[in-house]
């Protein structure tokens, strides 16, 4: 299963994967821009926008019945920050044309439904409609809100944020969204929206129509678009480590989260990238990692100590939700098991287990049409040519010695830390009635 | 191979089939050909949380602990000379997993590498189990992390309050990993006795899904099944049968850190048919009926979302098993009783008008999509064969019932369920002081 690529128009880039390996196919639909404050913030409102009606089929109920029409094709439209590029991408998942017990045209059917929902949104006076820009911003501000509600996915964010504190960032904060989504009008939104439509469309396919077959499809239906910007983004410079900074927060809930924040200095396309992954699977992406062996399995502290890395900002983190009287402990124990790291100590079965679990991990994106785009997706954006198994091939060739090497290097100078206020009592739902 | 027996079943209408082959000792092994490039294993037992109250081998009846069957399932990957299945499964490649629902458990992996090391690993640690009260000692502290974390959970809570208001006995309305207090009660002699009367060749299945040798697998699993694994199936004390038909409360509400109130409305059922057919026509009648009554193609979730009265987020589903069924609905609204209310009323507006032909027609083709769907994960057909297994049910006969369900079939379906319902609204509403 190899990416190829073909230009459909000078402005339309499709790129896709044959294949009849699966009963549902993928399409996808994207636009980028670098990104600011301000525009991820409308983009937010935008996606919402978008799902409410198209001039063909004039409320959300019509799009969606057209959709089940199409054999339940689902349709989502969403916005992303990758490094400093802002993307609005609309992915179809549908189901194979050979399922189609009617004859009904799925893929056509689909892609002439997303293109009315990308070039002929609803307007009202040349303009979305208000009640329905104020409606999607009540629901964007209750999302926001929501992100309270997953205490984990909070501490996560609030890490994010803490550890872009200085920076000349365009990463917007959770406060920053929260505050200024009230202040987005219908004509910003109208303007926004079309200077995105100002960019050259990727079209990302996997299935088992022809390239030819796909190229007309979407020729017909955005034969209206005429984004031309071609955008060449190239992925920043990892941050560097900062002085350290620990903020802690109450929360009524039972359970501590820790989230702590380190620097790699490593970023996609790096010479160290390859190595970061290793060590990150060795410290704590899986059960065979340090992490899990010694902060659970051996002292018993939570139900989750990992950590995660990414190549965008080089940053790695590590998570856990704990009691809040071992907040101490946890943290000696997790610095303790980089500490091994840093002095060598990685035996070769930890580090076999790591390369043969990373092997595995690669493979799998084989059998998904989604994990296939989004490794495609984000090296086209920044103009990164590999495929998935060089990128396999490139990890296992990575050795201990680069690993300690970078684990030497590495930078922890950022801690959140949720301080449950429950935790302790007897809570009501925890205990016997 | 001469120690099973084996059964074909196939379906034209999804273009797959596998094989059930029934071991001597009684075990079910299902092999499921699928070319993809992972392989996915599960060896499950029909055991969960509500299986609480039984009779031992040895004559005994006996209750144990709430979570037990949790705690089992977390215990069985301790072996006798002090390693863990989890790391031998690292040091094949494979990612290992396990899980326990109300009425099953499952230990699982998946591979590309190394399946027969991984397989035989997996027969292995399931059959031989070895519990110490050290060992039993050493997991309290995770499980009792891993419940403050569900504490924390404001849709989980919303669920059990859901399971609470509607139950007055059944133990489904108790938390699946069990309390703090009541796992401290669970000791090594607890986990023997369960797993002495569970853990039984004809109360278990071995699935099997991928591009497999099926005759190479079945001649290890031949050889590694242990003499000692063997007896017939255990007798239940079924306490859940004699649950009345109406809800024990119908408003149940705790506060919890949540940005707005999330609701889940539970539509309690105790027609529930001894035979496993007519459980899964059921299923497939009502998984229709809730399409055309709630999809978000539909006039009632457009209305109430234009309304603004619940947010985009909102789910159904009907659930059905041997001891317990009911209908729900989730979301989160300013006013969950008002959501309540306009449910009510769009049921005895649908009860003058009858159920929408051209809505039927709609909700056949998304349930048939879905059914085909299934299919393109090695990880959900596994599951999909066991949790068939549980319930006494084949694989592929969901998506032929659904192709053959009339108009009237689900018009009798809705009249039936909705004639003299009972509902209860839990509510998790964020804290007041």
């Amino acid at each position: 299963m190899t990416l190829q690529k073909v230009s459909i128009t000078e402005n339309i880039r499709l790129s896709y994967i044959s294949t009849k390996k699966f009963k549902s196919e993928l399409i996808s639909f994207s636009l980028s821009a670098p990104i600011t404050e301000r525009s991820y913030l409308l983009s937010l409102v935008l996606c919402g926008v978008l799902r409410r009606g198209t001039n063909a089929l004039p409320s959300m109920a019509l799009i969606n019945k057209r959709l089940d029409e199409l054999y339940a094709s689902t349709v989502d439209i969403q916005s992303s920050i990758h490094a400093d590029v802002l993307t609005l991408c609309v992915s179809a998942e549908i189901l194979s044309q050979r399922f189609s017990l009617d004859g009904t045209d799925i893929l056509g059917g689909v892609t002439d439904t997303v293109a009315d929902i990308l070039l002929s949104p609803l307007t009202e006076d040349g303009c979305f409609p208000a009640k329905t820009v104020e409606s999607e911003i009540a629901f964007v501000k209750d999302s926001l809100s929501a992100e309270i509600n997953n205490t984990r996915l909070y501490a996560s964010t609030r890490l994010k944020e803490l550890m872009c504190r200085g920076e000349d960032s365009r990463f917007p904060t959770l406060e920053y969204l929260l505050s200024n989504v009230e202040t987005v009008t219908p004509s910003e939104l109208w303007d926004f929206y079309n200077s995105m439509l100002c960019s050259r469309l990727s079209v990302f396919y996997i299935g088992s129509q022809t390239p030819s077959e796909i190229s007309d499809r979407v020729k017909k239906a955005f034969e209206d678009f005429c984004g031309e910007r071609i955008n060449e983004f190239i992925i920043p410079r990892a941050s560097a480590p900062k002085e350290f900074l620990s903020v802690t927060e109450d929360m009524p809930v039972n359970q501590g989260k820790l989230v702590m924040g380190m620097r790699t200095g490593a970023v996609m396309g790096s010479k160290q990238h390859a190595a970061a992954i290793v060590l990150n699977e060795i410290f704590g992406a899986s059960p065979a990692s340090k992490l899990f062996l010694n902060v659970r399995e051996r002292l018993s502290l939570c139900y989750y100590c990992s950590s995660s890395y990414s190549m965008l900002s080089g940053n790695l983190t590590v998570a856990s939700g704990i009691d809040c009287a071992n907040r101490d402990v946890v943290t000696s124990e997790i610095l303790a098991q980089l500490e091994q790291i840093k002095m060598g100590n990685v035996s070769d079965t930890e580090f076999e287990a790591a390369r043969k679990s990373l092997e595995y991990s690669y493979v799998q994106i084989y059998d998904s049409p989604f994990s296939l785009q989004s490794f495609y997706f984000i090296r086209d954006l920044f103009g990164v040519c590999e495929t998935v198994e060089e990128c396999k091939e490139r990890i296992l060739s990575v050795t201990k010695e680069d690993v300690y090497q970078l684990a030497r290097e590495l930078e922890y100078d950022t801690c959140f830390f949720i301080n449950g206020t429950l935790s302790g009592e007897e809570c009501e739902v925890g205990e016997d009635e | 191979m001469n120690n099973f027996k084996a059964k074909e079943f196939e379906s034209k209408l999804l273009s797959e089939k596998y094989v059930r082959y029934t071991h001597s000792s009684g075990l079910d092994v299902f092999i499921f050909p699928k070319k993809m490039s992972t392989v996915y294993a599960l060896f499950g037992v029909k055991y969960g949380s509500v299986d609480n109250s039984f009779i031992t081998p040895d004559g005994k009846e006996i209750t144990v602990p709430d979570g037990i069957a949790h705690f089992l399932e977390h215990k069985l990957f301790t072996n006798e000379d002090g390693s863990d299945s989890f790391e031998r499964f690292s040091d094949y490649g494979a990612d290992a997993n396990a899980y326990t629902s109300f009425n099953k458990t499952a230990y699982l992996f998946s591979c590309s590498d190394e399946l027969e090391s991984s397989l035989g690993e997996l027969i292995d640690f399931v059959t031989h189990p070895y519990f110490t009260p050290d060992s039993v000692e050493s997991e309290i502290g995770i499980i009792a992390e891993e419940i403050r974390m569900y504490d924390d959970n404001p849709g989980d809570r919303c669920f059990y309050g859901m399971l609470e208001g509607m139950y007055k006995s059944h133990s489904i309305r108790r938390n699946i990993c069990g309390t703090k207090a009541s796992i401290s009660k669970i000791t090594a002699d607890t986990l023997y006795d369960c797993y002495r009367s569970f853990y039984r060749p004809n109360n278990m299945a071995l699935v099997i899904c991928g591009d497999v040798d099926a005759e190479q697998l079945l001649n290890l699993i031949d050889v590694r099944l242990p003499e000692s694994f063997c007896g017939s199936s255990v007798t239940r004390v079924n306490e859940n049968q004699f649950e009345a038909p109406c809800v024990l409360s119908e408003y149940t509400e705790r506060q919890m850190q949540v940005s707005k109130p999330i609701f889940s409305i539970g539509f309690k059922d105790t027609d529930i048919s001894d035979d496993p057919r007519k459980r899964l026509r059921k299923d497939a009648l009502m998984a229709i009926v809730n399409e055309i009554l709630f999809s978000r193609a539909g006039d009632f979730y457009s209305s109430l979302f234009e309304r603004k009265i619940i947010s985009p987020a909102f789910s159904y589903g009907y659930t059905i098993s041997a001891s317990f069924a009911y209908n729900s609905l989730a979301g989160e609204a300013d006013d969950p009783r008002l959501v309540l209310d306009e449910v009510k009323k769009h049921i005895e507006d649908v009860k003058r008008t009858g159920l929408d032909r051209g809505e039927f027609e709609r909700a056949k083709r998304v349930m048939y999509a879905e059914s085909v769907k299934l299919f393109d994960s090695v990880e959900s057909i596994a599951n999909a064969l066991f949790s068939a297994f549980c319930e006494d049910e084949e694989l592929f006969e969901y998506a032929e019932i659904i192709s053959g369900i009339t108009y009237e079939d689900a018009q009798k379906q809705f009249e039936e369920f909705f004639d003299n319902y009972s509902a209860t609204l839990s509510v998790v509403s964020p804290i007041t002081h």
